[in-house]
């Protein structure tokens, strides 16, 4: 087809069908490409941003893959409009690129790629309504669907699926492994093995799949044009899958291990493993759709446009909207998106804003005294220095002993991308958590996160943790001193990833809870060891800064 | 129409056009859900009891095989599915840390258990007393500790014989006999023997009465367990034999001994008889040698 250049943005301008011609179905909503392309202008900085930063997620990196389907669907869907396209009422259009528009404002302001990326939804849905009405907007449903699925939900809502899925898959594997006879224990993520321990991944607890046959199985009942009680069964039947494959794939691979001595967990293998199960689980869904594929329709599909679908009303060219009005709105999404871009530009004077990479060079070293208060170092001389390889971690660590015998270990952790929570981490390695504290005493300490929590080997466990960024802000903020814009700061998973980190944290584990004595002794010696490191951190920081003589 | 009569209509349409559908293609998925069937029924009909009996026979079992790793595994799964037995689990992953060379750990372990002040679990506090008193020639210093950990025993278990008689045991060895005839006076209805034990302490005491009257009394019950017909139980002829010579009868010792050897000829009587606890002297014994 060849593309008239003053055509409507939502498609070919249809003369056979509508029996206008392009000038009128142009003129209609009074959006032009240009205009459309200004708008995208408005978002291109943190849309950018959001894709960059959720590459970097597993479970996120069909995200292609889905905007890819949501174009098809909505290219598949458009051909069933009936041209041409008649505006939808301005009431609806109007509010819905006001909430658009001062929403990606406050994106920008923030620095929240994940505010801007509902923004755009939101705007999206705006454009289409302002193109095509309803008639539009319901045949686009299925494309903006598949479209949300790529945008994590806020309140780490996607962690704790990925550590529900994680329990529910390693405790129905231990009852299956209890079933062949494997001698086996649980611990968090972790089965352990007489002589092996099998880390049971992000990977294995099926949030990377689940994400994922969740979207297939969406695109394929959607360019099925099946009913909405089809979704009501394939979607949950989906996710049972992926669980059922997991709990597999996890049990066979400590099987294998104990019997066999063989690693199916790590590796190719795992990778290999991974890919079949992805290829199961496909043809289950599509097997399952067809299985219901004779059942007749008992309520409203979203590619149902005939007896109930609302027809446009005859084009009036009386109702035409002046291109003026989409050139202004244009203009404005395109300004904010400068702003954006400018904002953008400053951050990357800081050479690894995006990266998560630290901004300290290679040899940087780290030391804290042989003695702090009444608390005496374990170890003298260089910390001991873990790197941990999969994600370029760097820990150094020092073990400290009070008067009493209680064993604190400092660790301090960096490049950390983001604000890492290890909440999850110490659940990951079996802990309970039976207290979670945000504190700030004063304006002059730094806030801290502390965790009381249990464990039946270790007994119980006090952690202490703080994290700076490198513009020497602590993120550890108080829930009850969280501003509103911080708290919408931090909504999506994303908000404020782009910043490295870097992490101390101080553990004490003991067979009965701390006294109140130990604990504040511990306190002290976690504030006075973070203040010390953090000073190395920031002279080297500022050292490196300075022009080489 | 009503929506429960198209339901009903959808069915039977269902059925009735489903060997026209290519059915093969449904094939996977009733599969899966026969699997998943089977799978929800290993998940939600799983047995804790049955496993966590399997599980402390997985413990034991390679415990006497000295597969410490095993030992470790089985004995932190016990403790995570029974909080009752938490505490021999956890005296099974202190052998098992042992086992595998990890002294600190084991220590850390078996302090839970059985710390020297507190009486926590029986086994575990045996455990350490028996490997002390192993030590003990080493380290005399180790003695307090060794009792320590007896009397916790005895505060969780009093009726224990062995921690009665190593206590009694002990104690003798240091003279202590007022403590030593105590211990030992608990355990006689289990260890009869500890009669001519307590017959010794009262002759080292100089209750020549008393001693008398355990030396008779563990004369009577082992010549009565002796002469009750059956197979030859050698532990007791000694017992007899040696509570005969306590009282000077070196005559009948010898006869009894002579019978034992004719009876049964068990290598106990062959290796002879130790000498210096009888008062004969020499002669009287070397017949015997």
């Amino acid at each position: 087809m060849t593309q008239n250049p003053t055509a409507t943005p939502t498609g070919d301008s249809g003369p056979a069908s509508s029996g206008m011609g392009p000038a009128a179905a142009r003129s209609l909503s009074g959006l032009t490409w240009w205009s459309v392309g200004l708008i995208a202008l408005g978002f291109a900085p943190l849309l950018l941003e959001f894709f960059t930063n959720i590459w970097r997620l597993p479970h996120y990196q069909f995200f292609p893959g889905a905007l890819a389907a949501a174009g098809v669907l909505a290219w598949s869907r458009l051909k069933d409009v009936t041209r041409p396209l008649s505006p939808g009422k301005p009431w609806v259009t109007l509010p819905l690129l006001l909430f658009s528009f001062a929403l990606l404002a406050l994106a920008v302001l923030l620095g929240s790629p994940w505010l801007a990326t509902i923004s755009a939804v939101i705007c999206l849905i705006g454009m289409i309504w302002w193109s095509g009405g309803w008639a539009l907007l319901k045949q686009m449903i299925p494309a903006l669907i598949l479209i949300l699925i790529i945008i994590p939900p806020p309140f780490g809502l996607d962690s704790i699926l990925t550590l529900f899925l994680r329990r529910v898959a390693i405790t129905a594997s231990s009852r299956v492994l209890d079933l062949v006879h494997v001698v086996h224990c649980v611990s968090g993520n972790v089965i352990e093995l007489p002589e092996h321990r099998l880390l049971v991944e992000e990977a294995c607890s099926g949030i990377n799949s689940v994400l994922f046959i969740s979207a297939f199985t969406l695109f394929y009942l959607l360019w099925r044009r099946r009913s909405f009680w089809c979704y009501l069964i394939c979607l949950p039947a989906a996710l049972g899958f992926v669980v059922m494959g997991n709990v597999a794939r996890i049990t066979l691979g400590a099987w294998a291990q104990f019997h066999m001595g063989m690693d199916l967990l790590t590796g190719w293998k795992h990778e290999t493993i991974g890919l079949i199960l992805i290829a199961f689980y496909v043809g289950l869904v599509m097997s399952l759709e067809h299985l219901l594929s004779g059942t007749p329709k008992s309520g409203p599909s979203f590619e149902d446009t005939s007896s109930n679908a609302i027809q446009p009303p005859a084009s009036d060219p009386a109702r035409r909207i002046s291109p003026v009005w989409g050139w202004a709105v244009g203009i404005l999404f395109g300004i904010m998106g400068l702003t954006g871009a400018a904002r953008h530009a400053l951050h990357l004077d800081s050479p690894h804003y995006l990266s998560g990479k630290s901004a300290l060079h290679e040899g940087a070293t780290f030391d804290l005294p042989e003695r702090i208060g009444p608390w005496r170092r374990l170890t003298s001389g260089e910390p001991v220095l873990k790197k941990i390889e999969t994600t370029g971690l760097m820990s150094m660590i020092w073990p400290f002993v009070s008067p009493s015998g209680a064993v604190a270990v400092i660790a301090f952790d960096y490049p950390i991308w983001g604000y890492h929570d290890v909440t999850a981490c110490y659940i990951g390695n079996g802990w309970d958590i039976t207290k979670r504290e945000r504190i700030a005493r004063d304006g002059k300490t730094p806030p801290w996160l502390e965790m009381e929590m249990r464990k039946d080997m270790e007994g119980h466990g006090s952690l202490w943790v703080g994290t700076v960024n490198e513009r020497g802000q602590w993120m550890e903020v108080a829930q009850v001193k969280r501003s509103l814009l911080d708290r919408i700061r931090t909504l999506g998973p994303l908000g404020n990833s782009g910043e490295t980190s870097y992490r101390v944290q101080l553990l004490i584990t003991s067979p009965s809870p701390l006294s109140a004595d130990d604990r504040e002794s511990a306190t002290r010696l976690f504030q006075e060891a973070r203040a010390l490191l953090v000073h190395q951190l920031f002279g080297q920081l500022n050292q490196q800064k300075k022009p080489a003589p | 129409m009503s929506s429960i009569a198209r339901l009903q209509d959808g069915i039977y349409e269902w059925f009735r056009t489903w060997p026209q559908r290519q059915p093969w293609k449904d094939i996977p998925v009733l599969l899966a859900l026969l699997l998943g069937i089977a799978f929800a029924f290993v998940v939600l009909f799983w047995d804790p009891t049955s496993v966590r009996a399997r599980y402390v026979g997985y413990a034991n079992n390679a415990l006497a095989q000295n597969n410490f790793p095993t030992v470790l595994v089985a004995s932190e799964r016990l403790l995570s599915l029974d909080s009752a037995w938490r505490n021999q689990a956890l005296f099974g992953v202190a052998l098992a840390h042992q086992g595998l060379g990890d002294d600190a750990k084991a220590a850390d372990t078996m302090r839970q258990v059985a710390p020297p002040n507190r009486p926590v679990f029986a086994t575990a506090h045996m455990y350490l007393a028996k490997t002390m008193l192993q030590r003990v020639g080493a380290a005399p210093e180790l003695l307090p500790l060794i009792k320590a950990h007896l009397n916790q025993v005895l505060a969780l278990e009093p009726e224990s014989v062995e921690a009665n008689e190593m206590l009694g045991s002990l104690y003798a060895s240091q003279k202590q006999w007022e403590f030593a005839y105590k211990y030992y006076t608990a355990i006689i209805k289990e260890r009869p023997e500890a009669m001519l034990l307590l017959a010794r302490i009262a002759k080292e005491r100089g209750n020549a009465n008393a001693a008398e009257t355990w030396t008779r009394d563990a004369q009577i019950h082992f010549q009565h367990a002796v002469e009750t017909p059956g197979s030859d139980n050698p532990k007791n002829r000694i017992s007899y034999i040696e509570s005969l010579m306590m009282s000077n009868d070196f005559e009948k010792a010898k006869a009894v001994l002579d019978a034992g050897r004719n009876l049964s000829g068990n290598d106990t009587y062959k290796t002879g008889y130790p000498c210096g606890f009888c008062r004969s002297g020499q002669e009287a014994c070397g017949k015997w040698i």
